[in-house]
């Protein structure tokens, strides 16, 4: 069940990675929600130079509270596989652990497994 | 004691299979030499095509999918399995793709599957299959085209944009996965213009296989259980494109019981495109038999094929036999046939 709880330091930004294994390709999308799971805002992610994962920095001045939430699609490029993603939140400032987490499925190339992350902060 | 020992070995095969494997990976499209090395070498070894084949991608699913080939009497008839479980564990289930593409351990290892079977044998004995297939090499993976992996993350990052941010983040979570409920068509269209790029390509493929087959003890003790036989396959091709294209072929069978060898190496050179293509193909076959008596046969052919529909080809085959494998003698033969992707029609044959 990929919800995390996070307690989150001074420290920013909040960098948010995901990578694609299992040899796989995968595309995300990132969400902010306010303490209410309300007004979803989203987080630009930039891909890093191998295409194995994104990266995203959220900019945000307080984060308690609040949710971040992940949506990959993953497919493998041989099928058929078992999409795979693995997320990881580093707070570089703050004196939280980083998180990891991960999720997987198994997929077929032009369907792709959906999977799903969030984040709630402390 | 006879089941006990035959639930051992099974177990002990399985378990000994366990470390060697973490990888697998299904045939390119088009993977002339790749394909001429069975996918399931022991369904191949026991001659039989299960209409069930069991295919677990989870440790779990392969126990209780091992537990449940196994009775109270020792290994059940008609069970298959194949499975590629690299991605089970942390060799491939951390690998990203420009790892795989880094790493030739990883990709040896991705490219292993493993297929179990059984059948039923004369006394209540089951013949048990296990059989190993590696690709060794195989440039057309498509793991290997970047082009593809650029067209697949573009049309990902489209759809999942697409889909946007969930009413309910929580529940959205909390389910974690799921299959997309539908094809993600601009997924589909890299994948096929991925297909007609790798037929102009040139690349190598080759192939292994091992499969030894043994049978379990009869019910009445009648019979001794023990090796049946051993199989082996190897290909390697080298194609211009992937319809024209050199390959080389080689089977070793040892019937335990007749303590008989056959080997039969091959060569094939096709020249051609999807729609027609001239091939020449030139087997030996050499057989030792108990009494170390050798028999061996060339066999020479070449044949025309011409599509006339997209899945709908005419094999035009002409050949002869050179040897002393079949008592009687040399003999030449014609056919023609509408060859269909699983099954062909015979037209016109002709022997003599």
């Amino acid at each position: 069940m990929p919800l995390a709880e996070i307690t989150i330091g001074k420290g920013r930004p909040i960098t948010f990675t995901i990578t694609y294994l299992n040899a796989g390709v995968g595309a995300a999308a990132c969400y902010l929600y306010n303490s209410q799971g309300l007004s979803p805002k989203e987080i630009v992610g930039t891909v890093t130079n191998n295409g194995d994962s994104q990266v995203f920095d959220v900019q945000e001045a307080d984060l308690t509270g609040r949710l971040l939430f992940i949506r990959a699609l993953v497919t493998p490029l041989k099928v058929p596989d078992v999409g795979r993603a693995q997320t990881l939140v580093k707070e570089p400032g703050g004196s939280g652990k980083n998180q990891l987490n991960d999720a997987e499925l198994v997929t077929d190339m032009g369907k792709p497994a959906d999977l799903r992350f969030a984040y709630q902060f402390k | 004691m006879t089941i006990r020992r035959s639930k051992l070995r099974v177990a002990i095969l399985l378990v000994s299979f366990i470390p060697l494997v973490v990888g697998a990976e299904e045939p390119s499209a088009d993977a002339a030499g790749v394909l001429e090395v069975p996918n399931s070498p022991a369904f191949e070894a026991l001659n039989v095509s299960p209409t069930k084949v069991l295919r677990p991608t989870t440790v779990k699913e392969f126990a209780f999918d091992v537990s449940s080939a196994i009775g109270a009497n020792g290994p059940k008839p008609a069970f298959a399995i194949e499975f590629a479980p690299i991605w089970w564990w942390f060799v491939g289930k951390n690998t990203t793709l420009s790892q795989w593409r880094q790493n030739y351990s990883a990709r040896f290892w991705s490219r292993m599957t493993i297929s179990l079977a059984t059948t039923s044998r004369d006394h209540n004995a089951v013949a048990i299959a296990e059989g190993l297939r590696i690709v060794l090499v195989d440039d057309f993976d498509p793991r290997w085209s970047t082009e593809l992996e650029t067209c697949v993350r573009n049309a990902l990052q489209e759809a999942v944009r697409k889909l946007g941010p969930p009413a309910d983040p929580r529940k959205a979570a909390t389910e974690g996965a799921a299959t997309m409920p539908a094809t993600i068509d601009a997924v589909a269209e890299c994948t096929k213009k991925h297909v007609a790029d790798q037929r102009k390509s040139e690349g190598w493929q080759a192939a292994i296989a091992f499969a030894p087959v043994e049978r379990t003890s009869a019910s009445d003790g009648s019979v001794p259980g023990g090796w049946e036989s051993f199989n082996a396959w190897s290909a390697i091709s080298y194609g211009w494109t992937q319809r024209t294209l050199a390959l080389l072929t080689a089977r070793w069978s040892r019937d335990v019981n007749a303590n008989k060898n056959t080997f039969t190496p091959a060569a094939r050179l096709k020249l051609g495109d999807e729609n027609q293509s001239f091939s020449l193909e030139a087997g030996w076959s050499l057989i030792r038999d108990a009494g170390c008596n050798l028999s061996n046969g060339v066999e020479l052919a070449a044949l025309y094929e011409q599509r006339l529909a997209a899945t709908v080809f005419l094999d035009v085959k002409a050949g002869g036999t050179i040897g002393t494998l079949s008592p009687g003698a040399d003999r030449i033969s014609t056919s023609i046939a509408l060859k269909f992707d699983t099954s062909s029609i015979p037209l016109f044959s002709y022997k003599k």
